[in-house]
């Protein structure tokens, strides 16, 4: 047996599916959807036996904010190609700057989902719509905050220099994180916003 | 050599008794803690079964009224599914045998299984305290609405349960995604996927079905929970929800669990078979097949459980189809089973003493399991002691004795001691004859009609007769597994040694020490064939290039999905206590959500989130990072 | 009826054990599913034996196999590893595919042809009866003449009768094994079975969906009688003002009475009236 200090012929730091982690995450993303879709499974279950829909006179929800904040959603993933992309150039500045912009376009779309909550004229124990809505967009919101935090994490991260051309997974994993969370808000507003309108 | 072993043992053992209690991330050291912790969950639920059996041997007893009854069936349902079986087989015997069965130095991560496993003690913990607080759960395991909700339940009763639930899911899916992950990406060069161990299979579609199956019992147990604390109205008809939602959420989920115990108590018989028939497995391929078919056609199912609820003739017929349709990959098994008895040469040991039981079992249970998906004969035999006898045919029968055989088979490489032959035959037929007692006989009280989960019943027409023998065959289980006690307890004291392979079986985990070394293997086998320990001397060849840590880390070799090729360098974490605090921290959270203390969530949460944090924080050194 | 359930010498339950033992397959004992008064409950009684003939014959084909297999004569060295691929293939293709396949065809036919029977929608004259589930009691109603019952329902012998099931809070299951199969009376939803009882006689029924404290207690009896009875009956329950709740539990859930879990034979239906006229 030889032992000592033979060659490591494989390379050390890997991204896409050759990572572990990356397959971590697209399990652990499939669970999350399989979460979403039982959800609204539900919301068309007790829609399906319900007599009125929204139920108990409550109006359909105004759709011009919400379309607003599908925009600003859907853009905030803009910046986090630009910043895998600049990383894996080694690029430090178009990584923090890209997910500095995502950050923040996650906040104002928190925000203006607080401000719609703070001005609905019901609440989550009025009837089973009500609860619906609410726990769908705000299950989604609590979404947003996680990838949020992930954000601001890989953010530390890139100060502190753990990423460079060749070692860029967590930037990875990070940012298709937020697309998921991305995605799935089409679902949630096309179920909760779209369809009692047009169904 | 025995220099390579220190320089292996310096960068994979434990650096002190702290780290090693609180800290360890080694996969073994976890799956020991997973099966003393199941086994002691085992013996808390199957007291609850003896005293669910001393109240029903007599009619009109008085041992326990009807409010004991009821949260007693309701834990002993809810530990033996959540917190014994589950855990045991995935959590236990998975994370043993898997790395070693695929010939890797630990699973893919090692910090998220800790983690699993602190989750479960808590969460398991958290539904036990109920119990001693004399607020167990009493809505039965399934849990159905509106009982359970705020108006019917207005204790905590449920919501131990509920909360506990969604805690130990977290567990269960964070265990799923590292077998996934291990199974695809650390499986040693040359083990493709053809040639992967029948029990890893069991795991692997066992792991993918958690992760598809798990969301719904968390989704139903979550709306439960805000239902009860914040007057939410998913469940409740006066209000626009509707109780039906529920039982919908809980058997996608309650179905598929049912064959997430059982694939991997499947995998132990597909390893047992061949090693004491001395031949290689038959119809490999096809096995594979039936667990994948099984694993999928469990997702199709569910409202064979819902059958009496009034649902349209078509749909009853659809289901009722699905659940015929998992006999063909039963069968297939059941057939390539005996065909490699009928082809082997057999020994006769303990392990397989309890294989053949199992076959025995699971064909009495599984033709039950039959009767009740042609619909009507449902509608007779639902909610009576009939079910009851099924499901204990499957799963005592179906899954328990797998458990025993693989216990005796696996012991001595995790002990390095064997067990005792004679002891093992008594406890086999004692508990055997004594499972057989106990639950044959609920088939008849059931078409005699006496429902499940009443108290008591009248003394008449024969149900007398039927419950006191079902009773005593309790105790006879009882004793078996006394035996099996006493039968540890010997080969620990002076049990004959093991060796590296007492069975002569031709899987990878039989290739090192018992117990093995913290690193598992010395080198790292390059297979060429599903039984490399029966190969050809020479075939079987060992990488030796990790012998020797760089910088003292845990190295070991990433391979790719399918054919296994080496691709890259993986940097493992060592010991840490960040999975204990990010679990207690959690624990906390969810006692003061059971609670309602605002304080105690706001400050869990923050610890958590720096744990978290820390977590992600990559060591110096070890870029072992996500 | 207290003095019929009271101890019972030793020397007959010696007696019914060795019943049991021998009728167990002609159900010979027990007054469940399998004695059947009614047209639906024969037919899945008929189902019944045919799946467990179905069973009973593969189970001992199968154990046959593993038998031979496990204990049949080895023929000297054995050769470990040679395989013989095709005719194992077709034993496990044949036996756990194939035959498995033909026979679940069968067993699917039957249950789709008992299950058009058990369910059937009953005839145009059927009599209507709503029942209706409570925390642990029963609530009938004979819509249209004015009779309420509480724990007892009477119905003419040889008719259709058209059970509307409700519950008032939680979950119950509507059963009684000798007349058909159970349906759950659900919160919110309206389900309905159909029953016509074929002798006369009463027959135990009872609740079959845990329900909470008083589950094991709530039970009801179907008397099954002739036209002229019937009439006498509900001519006596419409005197009365309305269902008056008549739960069967104590408040520690312990059963108000006997604690009927068993199974009436349908030779009882004096213990039955005197149930009845014990009602108020
Ligand atoms: C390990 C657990 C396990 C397993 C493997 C099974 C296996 C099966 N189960 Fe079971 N089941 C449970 C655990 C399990 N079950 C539990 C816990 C409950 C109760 C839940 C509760 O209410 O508390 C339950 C309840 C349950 C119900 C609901 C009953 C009710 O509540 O009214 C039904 C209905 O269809 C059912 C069907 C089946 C079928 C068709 C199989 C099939 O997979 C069986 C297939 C196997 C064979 C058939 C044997 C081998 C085949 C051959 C030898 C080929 C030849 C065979 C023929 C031609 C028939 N099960
Ligand atoms: C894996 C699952 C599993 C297992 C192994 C068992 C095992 C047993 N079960 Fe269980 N059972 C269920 C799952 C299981 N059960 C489920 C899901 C239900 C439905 C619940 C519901 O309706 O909600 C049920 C319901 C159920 C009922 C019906 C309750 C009712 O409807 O009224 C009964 C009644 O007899 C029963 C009995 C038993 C018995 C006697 C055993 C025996 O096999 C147990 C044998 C084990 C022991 C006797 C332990 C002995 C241990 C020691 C002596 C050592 C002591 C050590 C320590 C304390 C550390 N079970
Ligand atoms: Cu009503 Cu059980
Ligand atoms: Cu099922």
């Amino acid at each position: 047996m030889s032992g000592g200090a033979s060659a490591r012929p494989y390379p050390r730091y890997v991204a896409g599916t050759r990572a572990p982690a990356t397959w971590g995450l697209f399990t652990f993303i499939a669970t999350e959807s399989i979460l979403f879709s039982l959800l609204f499974s539900s919301y068309f279950y007790l829609r399906s036996s319900a007599t009125e829909w929204p139920q108990g006179g409550i109006a359909a929800s105004d759709l011009r904010v919400p379309a607003i904040n599908t925009v600003i959603l859907l853009a905030s993933s803009v910046p986090l190609f630009w910043a895998e992309h600049s990383i894996k150039r080694g690029n430090q500045t178009g990584l923090r700057v890209g997910f500095a912009l995502s950050f923040l376009l996650g906040a104002i779309f928190l925000a203006l989902q607080l401000r719609e909550y703070s001005r609905l004229p019901f609440q989550a124990n009025a009837n089973a719509y009500a609860s619906l809505y609410f726990v769908i967009t705000g299950f989604h919101g609590v979404h947003v905050f996680v990838g949020m935090l992930m954000n601001g994490m890989t953010q530390a991260r890139a100060w502190a220099g753990h990423f460079d051309e060749k070692r860029y997974l967590g930037v990875q994993n990070a940012s298709w994180y937020w697309h998921f969370v991305d995605v799935v808000w089409i679902f949630v507003f096309a179920i909760v916003y779209i369809s009692p309108h047009v169904l | 050599m025995t220099a390579a072993a220190g320089r292996l043992t310096r960068a994979w053992g434990e650096k002190n008794f702290l780290t090693t209690v609180f800290g360890t991330v080694d996969h073994k050291q976890i799956a020991m803690r997973y099966m003393i912790t199941a086994f002691v969950f085992m013996g808390e639920a199957g007291t609850a079964g003896l005293v669910m059996r001393t109240q029903l041997a007599v009619p009109n007893n008085t041992f326990v009224g009807p409010d004991h009854y009821n949260q007693v069936f309701t834990l002993h349902g809810t530990v033996m599914i959540f917190l014994f079986a589950t855990p045991l087989l995935i959590g236990g015997f998975g994370n043993y045998f898997v790395p070693l069965m695929i010939g890797a130095r630990d699973m893919a991560f090692p910090r998220l299984n800790a983690f699993s496993y602190w989750v479960y003690l808590f969460s398991g913990m958290l539904l036990y305290s109920s119990f001693f607080a004399g607020r167990a759960p009493n809505g039965g395991w399934f849990a159905y609405v509106p009982l359970t909700g705020p108006k019917y339940s207005p204790g905590t009763n449920l919501d131990f349960w509920a909360l506990g639930i969604i805690f130990l899911g977290i567990s269960t899916t964070s265990g799923a995604v590292n077998f996934i992950c291990t199974i695809f990406k650390l499986r040693a060069p040359g083990m493709s996927i053809n040639r992967m161990p029948l029990f890893v299979w069991g795991m692997l579609v066992t792991s993918f079905a958690i992760i598809f199956a798990l969301p719904p019992l968390t989704l139903g147990a979550s709306l439960l929970e805000m239902d009860r604390q914040f007057g939410t109205h998913f469940f409740d008809p006066d209000a626009g929800g509707n109780p039906l939602l529920w039982q919908h959420l809980f058997w996608v989920f309650g179905h598929p669990e049912v064959y997430i115990m059982f694939l991997p108590a499947v995998g132990i018989v597909s390893t047992i078979i061949p090693t004491f028939c001395r031949t290689r497995i038959a119809a490999y391929s096809l096995l594979v097949l039936a667990s994948v078919a099984i694993g999928f056609i469990s997702f199709g199912v569910w409202v064979h459980h819902m059958f009496s609820v009034g649902l349209p003739p078509l749909s009853l017929a659809f289901f009722a189809a699905g659940g015929m349709a998992i006999t063909i990959p039963s069968g297939i098994q059941i057939f390539a089973w005996i065909a490699t008895i009928w082809r082997g040469d057999i020994v006769w040991k303990t392990p397989f003493l309890f294989v053949v039981g199992f076959l025995v079992t699971i064909l009495i249970g599984g033709f039950t399991g039959v009767m009740v998906t042609a619909v009507p004969l449902d509608w007779q035999v639902t909610d009576s002691q009939f079910i009851v006898a099924h499901l204990h045919y499957v799963l005592v029968g179906g899954v328990v004795l797998p458990i025993f055989g693989a216990l005796y088979y696996w012991l001595p490489k995790i002990t390095g001691r064997m067990l005792d032959e004679r002891l093992g035959q008594i406890h086999f037929w004692l508990f055997f004859i004594g499972f057989n007692l106990t639950f044959f006989p609920m088939h008849f009280m059931g078409l005699f009609g006496m429902p499940r989960r009443v108290y008591t019943y009248e003394p008449d027409y024969g149900l007398t007769a039927l419950n006191l023998i079902a009773t005593v065959g309790a105790f006879m289980q009882a004793a078996g597994i006394l035996v099996f006690l006493a039968n540890f307890v010997k080969s620990m004291i002076r049990g004959d040694d093991a060796g590296d392979n007492p069975w002569n079986a031709g899987t990878l985990e039989w290739a090192t020490t018992s117990p093995p070394e913290p690193f598992n293997f010395r080198d790292v086998p390059v297979v060429a064939s599903a039984d490399p320990l029966w190969d050809a001397p020479g075939e079987t060849k060992w990488d030796d290039r990790l012998e020797d840590p760089r910088g003292g880390q845990r190295e070991a070799y990433g391979t790719s999905v399918v054919d296994a090729d080496v691709s890259e360098m993986l940097v493992m974490p060592g010991p840490s206590y960040l999975p204990l605090a990010l679990a207690l921290s959690m624990a906390a959270l969810f006692v003061g959500i059971l609670f309602q203390v605002f304080v105690v969530i706001a400050v869990a949460s923050a610890v958590g989130l720096c744990a978290v944090a820390l977590w992600f924080w990559p060591e110096e050194g070890n870029g072992a990072a996500i | 009826m207290t003095a019929r359930r009271g101890r019972r010498p030793v020397p007959r339950i010696v007696a019914r054990l060795m019943v049991c033992a021998i009728g167990v397959l002609a159900s010979g004992c027990g007054r469940g599913m399998l004695d059947g008064q009614s047209p639906q409950a024969d037919r899945i009684a008929l189902l019944w034996w045919l799946l467990l003939s179905i069973a009973t014959v593969v189970f001992f084909a199968v154990t046959a196999l593993l038998g031979y297999a496990l204990f049949r004569r080895r023929g000297g060295a054995t050769s470990r590893f040679e395989r013989e691929p095709r005719s194992e293939m077709m034993f496990i293709i044949g036996g756990g595919g194939v035959i498995p396949l033909v026979l679940l065809v069968v067993v699917f036919a039957a249950t789709i042809a008992t299950m058009a029977a058990a369910s059937n929608d009953g005839s145009s004259d059927e009599m209507q009866i709503d029942v209706i589930g409570h925390d642990f009691w029963w609530e009938v109603r004979y819509p249209g003449q004015q009779a309420t019952a509480e724990n007892v329902i009477h119905v003419p012998v040889g008719r259709d009768v058209r059970f509307n099931l409700k519950s008032d809070d939680v979950i119950h299951s509507f059963w009684v094994p000798q007349l058909n199969g159970k349906t759950d009376m659900i919160p919110g939803s309206n389900n309905s079975t159909v029953i016509k009882a074929t002798t006369a006689g009463a027959y135990q029924g009872r609740c079959a969906e845990f329900c909470g404290i008083g589950h094991a207690c709530m039970t009801f009896i179907l008397v099954a009688e002739e036209q002229a009875q019937f009439d006498q009956w509900i001519a006596a329950q419409r005197a009365r003002s309305g269902a008056l709740p008549d739960p069967q539990t104590q408040d520690n859930g312990e059963c108000v009475g006997p604690k009927a879990s068993g199974v009436t034979r349908p030779g009882d239906a004096a213990s039955a009236r005197a149930k009845t006229e014990g009602a108020p």
